[in-house]
C-alpha cells in the first residue's frame, strides 16, 4: 500500500525532464514556517549509480535562511565547503554527503547547480546517471522526516541526471518550490514525445488541456529548445 | 537428448538473455538517512529485433562485498536478484524498471554487474 501511494505522489509531482547544453541550475524555495523554531538537521548527497558513470559535479548556492545552521557539519566523500557558503560535489566516490544541524525558519532557499560531461556531453557508453537527494528532518540525528510525503526514504526531492545528459526532478514536498532557472530550457523527455502520437489523437488533446491547467512552475515556463551538440 | 527432454519439461526454467537483446542500465543512487539504504532504479531495455518473453529477474552478480540488496526477491546461485514488477513481455523498444534498495554500511562504491534472465526460478 506504501509503494502505491509513493507512486501515486510520484506520479503527481515528478516534473518531467530538462535538457539543455549548459549547467543545469534549479531554484529551490522551502516554506518552513510550519516547523519553525524545530532544531532539526538538513542532508544533501550526490551519488554515482552502480555501473559506469560518467562524471558531473554539483554545486548548492546561494544558501539564504532565517533559521539557524548548528554545530559543525558532517562531510563524506567528494564534497567541499560549507553552509551558507557553497557546497561542491562531484561523483568520484560511491557517497558523497553533507549533513548539518539547522533550526527551521520560516523559509530555506538555495540553488543546485548541475554540470559536466554527463550533462553536457553524454558519451552514449555509460550505464549509470547519479543522483541527488535532498531531506529535511525535525531532529538532530538525520531519522525523523519532515515536511515530505516520503515518510519512508525521507526525500524532500531528488534530482536524476540522466543518460542521454537531462535531469528529471521528483518533489515529494509540498512546502518545497523548485523552479528551473537561468533561462534554461524545460522540455518534456524525448520518451514522452515519442510515446504521444501512439496514444491517439484524443489522448493528445487531453493531455495539453491538462497541462493547461497545471500550476507546474516548470510548465509556466516557455522557452525554445536547446539541441544538444556532439 | 536428456537436456532437451529437460526443456520441455520445464517450459518455464529461466535463461539469461543475451546481451545483444536486451540492455541494463541503472539510476544513480541517493542515501536515505532513514532507511540507511541507496536507493535508485534499474532499468532493462530490449534491444533486439523480436519481442522478449518474462518474467525478468535481475540478477545482480559481482556485488561488492559487504553490500546488502535489502528488496531482493530472493537468491539464484547464492546472487540477489529482482523481479521486475509486472512486466510480461518486452517488445522491441520497449523498457521496464524496478527499484533497487542497497544496504552498505561502509559506505564503500557499489557496483554490481545485472544479468538478465526472462522466466521464473520458483
Amino acid at each position: 500500500m506504501r509503494q502505491h501511494s509513493s507512486l501515486l505522489v510520484t506520479s503527481l509531482l515528478c516534473f518531467g525532464s530538462l535538457a539543455t547544453a549548459g549547467p543545469i541550475t534549479y531554484d529551490v524555495t522551502v516554506s518552513t514556517s510550519s516547523i519553525s523554531g524545530t532544531p532539526g538537521s538538513l542532508d544533501f548527497n550526490f551519488n554515482p549509480g552502480p555501473l559506469v558513470t560518467q562524471s558531473a559535479s554539483l554545486q548548492i548556492l546561494n544558501f539564504t535562511s532565517n533559521g539557524t545552521l548548528a554545530g559543525s557539519p558532517s562531510l563524506t566523500g567528494d564534497v567541499a565547503g560549507a553552509l551558507p557558503a557553497t557546497l561542491t560535489f562531484d561523483n568520484g566516490t560511491g557517497f558523497n554527503d553533507y549533513f548539518e544541524g539547522f533550526t527551521y525558519g520560516t523559509t530555506l532557499t538555495f540553488h543546485v547547480s548541475l554540470s559536466g560531461p554527463a550533462l553536457s556531453a553524454p558519451d552514449g557508453v555509460s550505464t549509470s546517471g547519479s543522483a541527488f537527494a535532498f531531506s529535511m528532518f525535525s531532529d538532530s540525528a538525520g531519522t525523523v522526516p519532515a515536511l515530505t510525503t516520503d515518510t519512508t526514504d525521507g526525500f524532500a526531492f531528488t534530482v536524476d541526471v540522466n543518460l542521454n545528459g537531462t535531469t528529471t526532478v521528483t518533489n515529494y514536498s509540498a512546502q518545497t518550490t523548485i523552479v528551473a532557472a537561468g533561462g534554461s530550457t524545460v522540455a518534456p523527455e524525448p520518451r514522452s514525445l515519442a510515446l504521444m502520437p501512439l496514444a491517439g489523437g484524443f489522448w493528445l488533446l487531453f493531455s495539453f488541456g491538462l497541462r493547461r491547467r497545471q500550476t507546474n512552475p516548470y510548465r509556466q515556463k516557455s522557452r525554445p529548445p536547446v539541441v544538444h551538440s556532439k | 537428448m536428456t537436456r532437451l527432454l529437460l526443456a520441455v519439461l520445464v517450459p518455464s526454467s529461466p535463461g539469461s538473455v543475451p546481451p545483444s537483446q536486451i540492455s541494463a542500465t541503472a539510476s544513480g543512487l541517493v542515501f536515505s538517512r532513514v532507511t540507511k539504504t541507496f536507493n535508485g532504479t534499474v532499468t532493462i531495455k530490449n534491444i533486439g529485433a523480436s519481442a522478449l518473453d518474462g518474467p525478468f529477474q535481475v540478477v545482480l552478480t559481482s556485488l561488492t562485498d559487504g553490500v546488502t540488496l535489502v528488496n531482493a526477491t530472493n537468491t539464484f546461485a547464492g546472487m540477489p536478484y529482482l523481479t521486475v514488477p509486472t512486466t510480461t513481455s518486452l517488445a522491441p523498444g520497449q523498457s521496464a524498471s524496478v527499484a533497487v534498495r542497497l544496504s552498505d554500511p561502509s559506505n564503500s562504491t557499489i557496483n554490481f554487474t545485472p544479468v538478465i534472465y526472462s522466466g521464473s526460478f520458483n
